[in-house]
């Protein structure tokens, strides 16, 4: 991976999810699978809200994984409401590192965080891209700050 | 080195035509199943003992894109395991390409009744397995 430089200010995105009777595996509680699925949610939620979604289609560019690491903290069950939150903390010339953490809201425990590496690619050379300070800006590198932290 | 064979199907790929992200974790955990019935002890089988398995984490490097139709070996191999703990190795070698296109690891621990578990005392002939397949 290129040097990385971390996002001092990062906007940090939020969303509640809900674990749904199609997410409960035969160990009785959240299926390993699912975070997966909600971390890609929220980056993708926190891109349309940023304005980075539109930025990406208009530079011919879509945002590809290239590592994902996922620690799973506590388990999750039935009708449990997941305070997920995401945030851009680090950015390389062709990738960036978008993080996420996932809490119970009944109790505040972490049931994952995520660390991803995504990398922007030029759809039409298949090649990634440089990353344009404009899109850095969207994500709080210009010191847009969040509404909140990601330490709280 | 355990192989299971996965052909991608069209429903798992995204508006690039290429296999999505998530659904190399899917198929991890299907070739963890296949693994352990080719062990001679299956998920079932261990979890009527009352014991699971529990990811505790994962990571996942993509190098290549998968496309529809594609035939991918999930290689996996035991990569550590002190009787309490196991980590797993996997490598995604798509047929159609010849190349490796994604590793990755998962870790997991043994649990009854929601309490850590030693696999020697609750599953000896499994620890026995796992044991003898560990690299060196």
């Amino acid at each position: 991976m290129s040097s990385v430089v971390e996002n001092p200010n990062p906007v940090v995105h939020s969303r509640t999810f809900v674990v749904a009777p199609e997410m409960i595996d035969l160990n009785h509680h959240l299926n390993n699978v699912w975070p997966v699925q909600w971390i890609q949610d929220i980056a993708v939620e926190h891109s349309d809200s940023a304005g980075g979604t539109a930025l990406m289609r208009a530079l011919g560019g879509a945002w590809m994984i290239r590592v994902q690491h996922v620690e799973y903290r506590n388990q999750a069950f039935l009708g449990d409401e997941i305070l997920g939150k995401t945030w851009v903390a680090a950015y390389g010339r062709l990738t960036c590192i978008r993080k996420c953490r996932f809490e119970r809201i009944s109790d505040g425990k972490t049931i994952f965080e995520s660390e991803t590496e995504w990398v922007l690619v030029d759809v039409k050379r298949g090649r990634p891209m440089i990353i344009p300070d404009e899109m850095k800006a969207l994500y709080g590198e210009s010191g847009t700050a969040g509404s909140d932290s990601p330490s709280t | 080195m355990f192989s299971y064979l996965r052909k991608a199907q069209y429903h798992e790929t995204d508006q690039m035509g290429v296999v999505h992200h998530s659904n190399h974790v899917k198929w991890m955990e299907e070739a963890r199943v296949a693994f352990m019935d080719e062990l001679g002890l299956s998920y079932r089988d261990v979890e009527a003992s009352s014991v699971a398995s529990p990811v505790v984490a994962l990571a996942v490097e993509y190098k290549k894109p998968v496309k529809f139709a594609d035939e991918v070996e999930v290689r996996i191999e035991v990569k550590a395991y002190d009787g309490i703990r196991i980590e797993l190795a996997y490598e995604f070698f798509d047929r159609t390409s010849g190349k490796v296109c994604a590793t990755a690891t998962s870790k997991h621990c043994f649990v009854k009744d929601g309490r850590v578990a030693s696999l020697k005392r609750e599953l000896p002939e499994l620890d026995a397995k796992f044991a003898a397949l560990l690299p060196g």
